[in-house]
């Protein structure tokens, strides 16, 4: 016993000092921050009359490359071409309002997944990062231990599962799990989960990773409205919740000092009809000191050094080991004397 | 000596002032073509050319290419190229249809949705995984969906698509380097036009690539972009070999008649916007006006005054056209470029061209039908063409029934690859000879499969589409044609009608192809059917199958307190029940009523009581003293 005694009274001086390093570690976790932002905005609508859901989806886009987050850092994906839809009669524009006042397509946008792309298998491969080796990196979601990323999604959806292009559902399980293996992967710093769908809180009360804020514009058990009709048009342009965040977005300003709690508020109930619901026990921080332009722009901390780092002088393509015209040739060819073109046309003529 | 001290003295400064002499030029020009039906036909092409002596030899030997020190050519671009061992390669995004009949011939020519076709080097490797990795990358580059360009789209046709850059023959004639698919289903927008016009040196900011503002692209006609890279001349006399990338975009857009009925048009007008600034990397900034017919301006007049005048050509294959330097022209403010015409445009008949195609599907129903082409020789001599045919493998084809409407003396089958199904499409290309002055059609009958229920894309009942068809062939003039020679870079030169045989690539209309559907919400339907179907009738079957009817007899109604008081006596006069009963019962006419009795065993009694039941029913008179009978039996 007294030899228990003593490995507890070991136990107990050493216990302190471990968890002061724990502490400090976890101040230190408290401390660490973004150092780069990315988006993935989807639209998960096909056909004509769901013209909505893109202008909500371009809506976001719009505002977030104008806040900052380069091209390279948003994965847009858009199930259907209005743009360039034969049933639009303004081509190459999508309006957020009847009276044209913002073409949220403008002249500078690049879809990453459009079209037939736009399944619930490459949206978890996105998130997961478990991507064919040959897929570009524009639809690659580059994202490290240091990335905040914004999420949106919009189009049907109903208790528990948003549909996909009228064929296919993604359930919230299969969102919380996706969400869990990027937290598992270390993928990202904190998540904003913005989704603007019909009974869209069902998505996000599956969520159990940590650092996650999540928003919806109505609660289950509700239908999120769409704002108004264009009569030119003959469909719904924009849904409301979407058009309340994109009047606010349009105020912010890259270095604006607007929280994220007066973004929770964009869309009370008597604009939207349907109740924002917010899902916050997994976000620590409180949203009246997070900064809108933390997820909507590229605003993050930058950290001066005086540390000079040497790096080694470079040798050309064979010292950095690029391969080399991709090994064998098949034969040896010699420069030939005279350089000819092709014949077009290697067919016995009847002229 | 002198000279020679000149040319050091050159080669110095030149060295001085740029650090090396470029070896990579730039160069944009415009066409502006006003066609006799009423439109007008925009080219843009953006030259880039690049000389080294690594290009150089990758070119001389048949290897991957190895670029360093990008300048003026496109790294996103480069990297693709070097990387997937491209020697040649051909993408075209096209939103419209060009009619051939009307418009003649373009300078490009591309079907609707995606076209690429590549030209690799010789490697080991497995060209098929190469062609899947490329298609990919391509697919980041242009954000468009070519990553659906598989094995059952891709097809390696024998004498069509024959490389237009420099290659020898053991190597133009293996068609096994090359790779060609169709993608008609892609849509051209914004978000492609975006990063190819990242890809040129001045972006958006100055020069031609000003003019193009999405807007009036995409309201146009006909919207073409593409990317050419090949290996080339430098020159006419080709000592020397460069590497060569044209972006080009064409257009054709609607007839801009004034309310006065005037075809006029102004750069204004086409494009929304005026050239402001000159592009400092182009060496060549040049805006053409095709006036053929019109060199003394008498059908339109041009505001400003051309700079100098292009004529090439003889008799039908004549060809005019006035030249604008716009690097010269952009000295102060916005440049513009209006026609004026003198009268009103009269739509009257076009003359059609030498060689023009259309296909189509007949036949109806959702079983079979045929694709049928038609070619139209309005020339004087009988043409050979070779038709590329490339259809999915859902279309079955039945080759034994490919027939032709008229006479033809020969058709021969170049190359054929049948399909395999979820494998392989049909490569169908044969040599056609069309005689002079006539029409003749072919036909292929096809039966169409049914596909498994996850092959459908989300909106089946759109339909399918099937590739366009191409037609290769070489006409003896150059009447109509837009551009008749490889050798050169710069579309001035390519413009110089040079008389005797023209080469020409026409492709037909895509086809739209209904397969038969099923109906997706057939499962949902069946499950609401058949659950239906047992909740009603599950329940009643299952109470007459295993519960019993009995008779009962009914007490009748009396109030709540006499039911009491009726109770308490019933205690105390137990023994004269059944003479209470009689007493009660005589006042009320007695009714049978069947209740259920789980006992099965009473079944025999219950047919007994029915049937005297019945018997009741018949004599209707009945006193209650024989029912008391019955009860106490």
């Amino acid at each position: 016993t007294t030899m228990k005694l003593l490995v507890l009274v070991v136990v107990l001086c050493v216990a302190p000092i471990y968890a002061n390093n724990v502490g400090s570690f976890s101040q230190l976790l408290k401390k660490k921050t973004h150092t780069n932002n990315w988006a993935v905005l989807v639209d998960t609508s096909r056909f004509w009359f769901n013209y909505r859901h893109v202008a909500n989806v371009l809506s976001m886009y719009r505002s977030v490359k104008r806040l900052g987050i380069p091209d390279s850092q948003i994965i847009l994906m858009v199930a259907d071409d209005m743009a360039c839809n034969p049933r639009n009669p303004r081509p190459a524009t999508v309006f957020n309002n009847a009276h044209q006042h913002i073409n949220v397509y403008g002249e500078d946008v690049e879809v990453d997944y459009r079209g037939y792309e736009v399944t619930v298998e490459n949206f978890v491969r996105l998130l997961t990062g478990r991507l064919t080796p040959s897929t570009p990196r524009s639809k690659r979601l580059l994202t490290d231990d240091g990335s905040n990323i914004l999420i949106y999604m919009t189009g049907h959806g109903g208790d528990g599962f948003l549909k996909f292009q009228d064929s296919e559902e993604i359930t919230n399980v299969e969102l919380a799990d996706a969400f869990e293996q990027m937290w598992q992967k270390k993928r990202y710093v904190e998540i904003l989960f913005i989704i603007d769908t019909c009974q869209a809180a069902s998505m996000y009360e599956h969520f159990y990773s940590p650092n996650i804020l999540a928003i919806a514009s109505s609660l289950v058990g509700e239908d999120s409205l769409s704002h108004h009709v264009d009569p030119a048009i003959g469909v719904y342009i924009i849904d409301r919740f979407t058009y309340y965040a994109l009047e606010f977005l349009e105020r912010v300003t890259p270095n604006s000092d607007r929280t994220l709690a007066q973004f929770l508020q964009v869309c009370p109930k008597r604009v939207c009809i349907s109740t924002v619901g917010v899902r916050q026990d997994l976000y620590k921080r409180d949203p009246n000191n997070v900064l809108v332009t933390e997820f909507f722009g590229s605003v993050r901390n930058v950290e001066l050094t005086d540390h000079i780092l040497d790096l080694p002088k470079c040798g050309g393509r064979g010292k950095v080991g690029l391969n080399n015209s991709s090994g064998t040739i098949l034969k040896k060819i010699s420069s030939p004397e005279k350089y000819m073109y092709a014949d077009q046309l290697p067919i016995h003529r009847a002229s | 000596m002198g000279e020679f001290a000149g040319v050091l003295l050159v080669f110095l400064s030149c060295l001085v002032v740029t650090g090396r002499c470029r070896d990579d030029t730039f160069t944009e020009e415009l066409l502006i073509r006003p066609l006799t039906s009423g439109h007008i036909y925009s080219h843009f092409e953006f030259t880039t050319t690049w000389t080294t002596p690594e290009i150089t030899r990758s070119i001389d030997q048949y290897r991957d290419f190895e670029f360093s020190h990008y300048d003026l050519f496109p790294r996103a671009f480069g990297e693709i190229v070097e990387r997937y061992h491209v020697r040649e390669l051909h993408l075209s995004l096209t939103q419209g249809l060009w009619r051939h009949r009307k418009w003649g011939y373009p300078i490009v020519d591309a079907p609707p949705g995606a076209q690429l076709w590549v030209w690799f080097n010789p490697t080991s490797e497995n060209l098929d995984q190469t062609w899947r990795d490329l298609v990919n990358a391509l697919s980041g580059l242009v954000c468009a969906s070519l990553n659906f360009i598989d094995s059952t789209n891709t097809v390696s046709p024998e004498l069509s698509y024959r490389p237009q850059g420099l290659a020898e023959e053991w190597y133009a004639g293996n068609s096994s380097y090359m790779r060609y698919a169709a993608l008609p289903r892609e849509n051209v927008c914004t978000e492609n036009l975006t990063p190819w016009k990242k890809l040129l040196p001045c972006d958006t900011q100055s020069g031609l690539s000003m003019l193009l503002h999405p807007v009036p692209l995409y309201t146009a006609h006909y919207h073409a972009l593409s990317l050419h890279l090949r290996p080339s001349c430098k020159d006419v006399s080709c000592s020397s070999v460069h590497l060569e990338l044209t972006q080009a975009l064409s257009l054709v857009q609607g007839p801009t008649l004034s309310s006065s009925g005037h075809q006029d048009w102004s750069l204004q007008q086409l494009f929304s916007t005026q050239l402001i600034y000159t592009c400092p990397l182009a060496s060549m900034s040049k805006i053409y006006v095709d006036v053929t017919g019109n060199r003394d301006m008498k059908k339109f007049t041009l505001d400003p005054e051309p700079d100098i005048f292009d004529e090439s050509g003889s008799g039908p294959s004549l060809r005019q056209l006035a030249v604008y330097d716009v690097q010269a022209a952009l000295a102060g403010d916005g440049f513009n470029i209006e026609a004026t015409y003198k009268s009103r445009h009269i739509y009257g008949i076009i003359p059609s061209p030498h060689l023009h195609v259309s296909r189509f599907i007949t036949g109806y129903g959702q079983e079979g039908g045929s694709i049928t082409v038609k070619f139209t020789n309005s020339g004087s001599t009988s043409l050979s063409v070779v038709y590329l045919e490339v259809l999915p493998w859902y279309l079955r084809l039945f080759l034994h029934t490919s027939h032709s409407y008229s006479h033809t003396k020969s058709l021969y089958i170049s190359k054929l690859v049948t399909a395999r199904d979820r494998e392989q499409g049909w490569l169908y290309e044969a040599v056609v000879e069309i005689p002079a002055s006539s029409t003749i059609e072919l036909s292929l009958d096809f039966t169409r499969a049914l596909l498994k229920w996850l092959e459908y894309p989300p909106d089946a009942n759109h339909g399918f589409y099937i590739p366009a068809a191409t037609i290769s062939a070489v006409l003896p003039t150059p009447r109509n044609v837009s551009v008749n020679s490889l050798t050169c870079s710069t579309l001035k030169d390519k413009l110089v009608v040079q008389d005797g045989p023209s080469f020409v690539r026409l492709h037909t209309e895509t086809l739209l192809v209904s397969l038969p559907t099923p109906d997706f919400s057939m499962p949902y339907n069946v499950i609401c059917l058949a659950c239906t179907v047992v909740a009603l009738a599950f329940g009643p079957i299952h109470n007459i199958t295993t519960k019993k009817l009995v008779l009962k007899k009914i007490e009748n109604k009396e109030s709540s307190f006499s039911r009491i008081v009726h109770r308490v006596k019933n205690i105390f006069k137990r023994g004269h029940k059944v003479e209470n009963d009689c007493v009660e019962k005589d006042a009320t006419k007695e009714q049978v009523i069947v209740e259920e009795n789980p006992l099965y065993e009473d079944r025999e009694d219950l047919e007994d009581i029915t049937e005297e039941d019945e018997d009741e029913v018949k004599t209707s008179n009945k006193t209650e003293n024989s029912q008391e009978t019955k009860k106490d039996r």
